[in-house]
Order: structure tokens, then sequence, then C-alpha cells
């Protein structure tokens, strides 16, 4: 097998991905103490937790020789560890800096990781503002910054001494020498002597004996194990002693054996923790994988069923068994990858601290639901539209105190940031107490900007709909924070793309509302099957409320918007499936055929016509995207266990689409190709 | 194994027959104990000149074997060259920790 250069740079490249990955949930834990600091948690445990979390990052800062890393986060953890002992109060201001300064540690870290160099003078305020506090309080900084580059050095070059004297064993079983020291080599600068003393005479020599030793010594960045696991399988077969021979000294020595704790820790955890790190393209191959056996499993589960249950009772059974072991699997897959809004939520409260504190706002953020659990693919993608929504809610919603107070307010604002699940969903709401949405000034806006005729009537909700039209903007300054004419068009943008929806809400006066819908997974659903003429189409389970098929006159024509259905003294608005889709030869009679009701978050109740009811199955959602093109209505494919194609039903778009007028081109089923998971693997 | 070339060319060094050897392939383990009778037999009927630039594998116990054939030879006061080794076999010597005491006898 060639040897590719990812091999070669093991394990120091691992111990440094590794090392970056914990600094991200150290950056995370540092942020949120920080957050519970300010809050006026002003205990002893809250401070120990934020000095380990700056400490941590700077151990291992140190072994991998990233000296503005470690030359930051030791000022940083000075003054932390002043604040420990009580000799720097925590001040407001104090607070503020910490803040900052966490802040700057995360772009540095971010610029490490890239190996990217900093912009001359990085942070250099903060530095000086930390060392000022320190000097203010008498505290000098123990180690001054050209030590800290020294101190670098040494941590990132251990020196280490090995003998190594293989047995006649360890040649007789093949393992060569040559091989292990190539490996040593790759861990740092190698310096080889070989000890050849003990070859005797040609005519004396055992061809298969083991006669030569060697003493390396190996100056590395890498922990003893290290050095320990090249020898692993010779172990046996060898003598082997490894020493450290420069312990870096004085205030250094502390730090170097906290980076070789950092590496050497998570080295450790391979063996010991409760959890492992996997790569997500693993996993996502796992979940494709699961998804090709659901389909073979719903395909078996067919021919299955056409078989006489009496004359094969025990495949009936296997095939029932299968079933159900296939459905916990694709579960327990799909738990893998999904984790709580949390890590997204957390990042919110100093996004709004600082902008208020920049436009002179009073406000405060309540989240709640942080624990709702989403597929990671998911959470990974919204940062961006969520952070933008919050700055627009600060900027445009949120009044200024003097405005507030005047308008019976109190002068504080409030963001309320929530997560819940909902209909197979997860909703995220984005809510303030401001000024709302200024309809008319919008309308005018648009109108001036031809976006919309003149004259033309628009609803209210249609009137708070322009906004997300690209490059809308009433902020009267263009501000840096949101108003750049980039707005939330590119927000909707971004959350469609992960076939979500994007509503608002808003009460002049009193406040907007923005909902965010998105799917938990994008990989399987729960589908019930249904036709229409010789289409077929998958509805999801859980937006269905009942299925039944009405008297002729339960149906009720409504100027304008097409048919109702009368249903328990309610009416509920009726999607013909075959005039969206412009499908012929469909029954199109809700008397003949069936009206699913479903509910969607936005449209309410609505009754769905369709010809018949199939059966209701699991299905592997195909993006529609990647194979065809995007249908609008639709929300994906799958294949069914007969080998074809079916659609998944967008519901929560059917109702506007059908009162706007048809939906997108269907594909035909020679346009459409699903990628299978066995192209995938063989593509890898 | 070998592709030895038992050329004996009297007239290069006068008194002493200089025997000149290609090195093999692979010099791997299970070349070993060939290697030695080789090496045993070229360096007792002189000098050697060896061509190692068809080396493609190295292993330890045979650089043992060249490494106490070259000091048989010197010890017999008789010449042992490597010619034109190959990348693989200077390597191979480096990284052994050897290249030291084979920049003795390699070209």
């Amino acid at each position: 097998m060639p040897v590719t250069s990812e091999q070669e740079a093991y394990p120091v490249a691992q111990f440094r991905k590794t090392y970056f990955e914990e600094c991200a949930e150290l950056l995370d834990a540092l942020q949120s103490n920080l957050e519970l600091l300010s809050s006026g948690r002003e205990d002893e445990e809250t401070l120990h937790a934020i000095f380990r979390s700056v400490h941590s990052i700077k151990g291992g800062a140190g072994a991998f020789g990233c000296t503005d890393l470690v030359a930051f986060s030791h000022t940083f953890e000075s003054l932390l560890d002043a604040l420990r002992d009580q000799k720097v109060a925590a001040s407001q201001e104090i607070k503020q800096l910490l803040l900052r300064a966490s802040d700057a540690l995360a772009d540095i870290v971010h610029a490490a990781r890239l190996e990217q160099p900093l912009p001359p003078n990085f942070a250099a305020d903060i530095s000086v503002a930390m060392r000022d506090a320190l000097l203010g309080a008498g505290q000098a900084i123990d180690v001054a910054v050209g030590s800290v580059a020294a101190e670098t050095r040494s941590l990132s070059e251990q020196k280490y001494r090995v003998r190594f004297r293989p047995h006649t064993e360890m040649l007789r079983k093949a393992n060569e020498p040559l091989l292990l020291i190539r490996q040593l080599r790759k861990l740092g600068t190698l310096t080889i002597e070989a000890d050849s003393s003990s070859l005797p005479p040609l005519e004396a020599l055992d061809p298969e004996s083991a006669y030569l030793s060697w003493t390396f010594t190996l100056e590395t960045a890498v922990p003893r194990g290290a050095l320990q696991d090249v020898f692993e399988f010779v172990e046996d077969d060898c003598d082997l002693e490894i020493e450290l021979l420069e312990a870096a000294a004085g205030p250094a020595e502390a730090a170097a054996s906290d980076a070789g704790s950092v590496v050497a820790s998570a080295v450790a955890q391979v063996s010991v923790a409760q959890s492992i790190r996997v790569d997500v393209d693993k996993v996502d191959r796992l979940v494709n994988l699961v998804g090709e056996l659901v389909i073979s499993q719903a395909m078996l589960t067919e021919q299955g069923l056409s078989l006489p249950a009496d004359t094969y009772p025990q495949l009936i059974q296997g095939i029932e068994a299968l079933a159900q072991s296939a459905r916990e699997l694709q579960e327990s897959v799909m738990a893998i990858r999904a984790q709580p809004v949390k890590s997204v939520f957390a990042r919110m409260p100093r996004i709004v601290r600082e902008l208020a504190a920049t436009l002179g706002k009073e406000v405060r953020i309540v989240t709640s639901g942080e624990m709702t659990e989403i597929d990671k693919t998911v959470i990974e993608q919204l940062n961006d539209p969520l952070t933008h929504m919050i700055r627009n809610a600060l900027d445009h919603g949120i009044e200024p105190p003097s405005e507030r107070v005047a308008a019976g307010k109190p002068r504080q604002g409030t963001i309320l940031l929530s997560a819940a699940q909902r209909s197979g969903r997860i909703v995220i709401e984005v809510s303030d107490d401001g000024r709302g949405i200024n309809r008319e000034k919008i309308l005018a806006k648009a109108q001036a900007r031809g976006l919309v005729p003149a004259g033309a009537s628009l609803s209210e909700d249609e009137i708070d709909n322009l906004i997300f039209l690209p490059a809308f903007s009433t902020a009267e300054v263009i501000t840096s924070i949101s108003g750049r004419g980039v707005g939330m068009d590119v927000v909707k943008r971004n959350v469609q793309a992960l076939g979500g929806r994007i509503s608002v809400r808003s009460r002049f006066g009193h406040g907007s509302s923005f909902t965010l819908s998105l799917p938990l997974t994008l990989a399987v659903v729960d589908g019930m099957v249904v036709s229409v003429g010789r289409e077929t189409f998958i509805i999801p389970l859980v937006a269905i409320v009942e299925n039944l098929r009405p008297q002729t006159s339960d149906i009720h024509p409504i100027v304008g918007r097409g048919n109702v259905l009368a249903l328990r003294g309610e009416y509920l608005p009726l999607v013909y499936l075959h005039r969206v889709f412009s499908i012929g030869d469909a029954i199109g009679d809700p008397c003949r055929g069936i009206v699913i009701i479903v509910q969607s978050e936005s449209a309410g109740r609505v009754g769905i016509v369709v010809d018949e009811l199939l059966g209701q199955q699991q299905v592997v959602v195909k993006s529609l995207e990647a194979n065809y093109e995007p249908v609008d209505g639709i929300s994906g494919a799958t294949i069914l266990g007969n080998g074809r194609v079916a659609l998944i039903l967008d519901v929560a778009r059917l109702h506007e689409i059908d009162v706007r007028g048809t939906g997108g081109r269907l594909p035909s089923p020679d346009q459409f190709k699903i990628e299978t998971a066995k192209d995938i693997v063989d593509a890898a | 194994m070998t592709d030895a070339i038992g050329t004996k060319d009297h007239a290069a060094t006068g008194d002493a027959p200089v025997v000149a050897h290609a090195l093999p392939q692979m010099l791997d383990l299970t070349q070993a104990t060939q290697l030695r009778e080789e090496m045993i037999r070229i360096v007792n009927a002189g000098s050697v000149v060896l061509d190692a630039s068809g080396v493609e594998r190295m292993s330890t116990p045979c650089v043992q074997i060249l490494l106490a054939a070259a000091r048989g030879a010197r010890a017999a006061n008789k010449s042992f060259k490597i010619k034109q080794a190959s990348e693989l076999f200077r390597t191979a010597i480096a990284d052994l920790g050897l290249r030291h005491e084979f920049d003795n006898w390699m070209e």
C-alpha cells in the first residue's frame, strides 16, 4: 500500500487536530463561564473553570509551537489568576475586558488552526489592557513576553534519548529496524548513532542475528507515549529505553508538563473516555448505507407480503424482525448525529451584549429549548442565519431606551430565542418587543424601488414578507451592523438551502417574531404513500392529522380561493395535487378520492386531495436538488420497495402554491437518477 | 539468487585480483545467508568492487553482512569499494546511522 503524506505526518497531525478540536470545546466552555461571570456569578468555581480553559489552551499551544497563542493566553491566564486570587477585582470593566480577550483568543486559535498569520499588532490593545490591569493591581506578569517565545521553543522541542537494541528474534520475525527508525524520524529531528561494536567477523557472523544497536536523540513535540508507540510491536523483542533529556526549566516547566498532559490525555482518552471522536464523513457514510438498507428492507417486505403467510411463516417472521432492526438501526445512527442547539444558542448572548453597547441600547436575551436536538449538519449551518436575525432584531427592532420609555415600554428590550420540535421539524423563533415592522414605510420603499407596482394592494403578510426580497433594507442609516443591503434575503436563502423556511409576524409598535422551521434530519422520514393519477407521492406522517372521504355536501366553493372542506365546524382549504403538479388522469373529486388533512406550522390545517392511499412506510430522503433540480412543493425524493421513485411533498408549501398557481415541473423517471450508497462507497 | 559477475581483472590492480560483484536487487532477510556466503567467497578472492546501483530493498541483516565484509577486507589489507550506490542504498545506510563508516568505501 502506498504511504500517503497524511500517514507520514501521523501522529503529530493527529494530535494537532485533536488539540484544536479540544480548543473549540474549551472556547465554548470559556464563553459560557464568562457569561456566568458577567451575569454576576463570581464564585470560585466559575473562576477556576475560566482559568482552566485558558490554561489548557495555552498548554497545548506550546506543544505545537503556536507562539502568538502562547503569548496571548499567558497574559490572559495571568489576569485570570490574579482575579482568582482576588488581587484584581472583578469589576464591570474587567469582565468586559475578559470577554474581549476571549473573543481575541478564539480568533488567534482560529488563525493558528489554519496556520494563517495574524494581522500585525492583533489584539495588542487587549494585551496591553490586561497587563495594565495586572500592573494596576501591583501584579507583575511572571514571565515577560520575550521569554514566552523561549518557553514555546522549549515546549515544542523536548529532547528524548532512545536506546534501542533489537534482539535476534526481532530480525527473524522480519521486523526491520530501518522502518522503525524512519517512523521515529517522522516525529521530529532525529540524530542517529549506531553501535556496531558487537559485529563479529564475517565468518563468525550469523546472517539472521542482531548485532547492531542504536542511540537516538529526538527533538519532538509529541509526548513519550507516541515514541513508545513506534516500538509497540517489537517491545518484547528488543531492549528499549526512552528518557527525557531536557525537561524545560523554571516557569516553563509547569507549562511543559501541561502541554504533555494535554496531548497525552488526548491519547489516553481514546482508551478510557466514554465518547470517541468520529469524522462526520464516516457517520454520513453510515447514514447513507443505513438508508440503502432501509430501501432494501422495504423491497423485501413488499415481496414477502405477496407470499402466503401460512406457507412461509418463518420467512415472514424474519422479514418483520428485519424491519424492526432496520428501524432501530436507523434511529441509532441518526441519534449519533443529533446535537442540542445549545452550541449555537450559547454564542448569541455575547452578540446581543456587544451590539447593544455599540448601539447604545439596553437589551437582554432570553433563551429556551436549548437542549432541543437537531442533526449536526443542520446545526453547523444555523449559526449565520441566527446571528443575522439577532443583529437585525437589535438594530431595527429594539428602540433606544428613551424612545421605549416614551412609548410606555420598559427601558430594557427583550429578545426571545427559543427552539422546539413541532410536527417533525425544529422551529426556532427569534422575537423582540421592539417597534415592529413599519408596513407603510416598507411598502413605500418597495414601491420606490419598483419592487411592487404603485397602487397594488398587498396583505399585511405580503408586506412583511417584502423584507426577504434581495437588496431590501429600510435602515435610514446604513450601519455596519445589519443594514448593508444584504440582509434577510441572504438569511432566507441559507435557510432554504437547508430545506427550511422562514416567516415573520409583526405588530407595529409591539415587536416582530421571525420563525425558522428546519427539518430535524435530512435523511429518513416516515411517510404515507399516496397516488394521484400515475404519480406516487409521500406525505410525511408527522404532518398528517387524519384521512377521510368527504360527502359532496361538505365541499364548498369560495370565490378566488378554490374549495374548502367543512369538517366539524371548521373550514379547511383543499389542495388538489393533480392541479398543483398538472397531473392528468387523476380522480380529482375529493368525494371519490381521499382527503388527507395535514397540519403545517405556517398554513395551519389543509386538506390534500389525492386518489388513493397506498400504505405507510419509512422512506429514505434523497435530494432532488442534487439529482434533478428543485421542484416547488417537493422536499425530496425516495425509492420505494417496488423500485419506483416517489416524490416527498412539502406540505406547507402546497397551500401557497395552490393559491398562487401551479407547482414545479415533475421529473420523468428517466430524468431522475438517484445516487446510491454503493456509488458513494465506490467513489470513496 | 545472485547476479554476480565474477569477472577477474588482474590488470587493473596489479597483483591482487579485483572481484567485481553486482549486488542483487533485494537485500532482505531471505537473502542474508546467501549474501554472507558470497561475501566470504569474494573477500577471500581479492579486492572487492560492489555495484550497488540495482539495490531496491535493504535490510539490517544484509547491512550487517556488508559491514562485516568491508571490515574483513580492510583487516586483510584488501581494497573494498561500493560503487554507484542506488539512492535507496544510500538512504538506508544513512538511516541506520552507518553513513560515516560506509563513506570510507562508497564512491
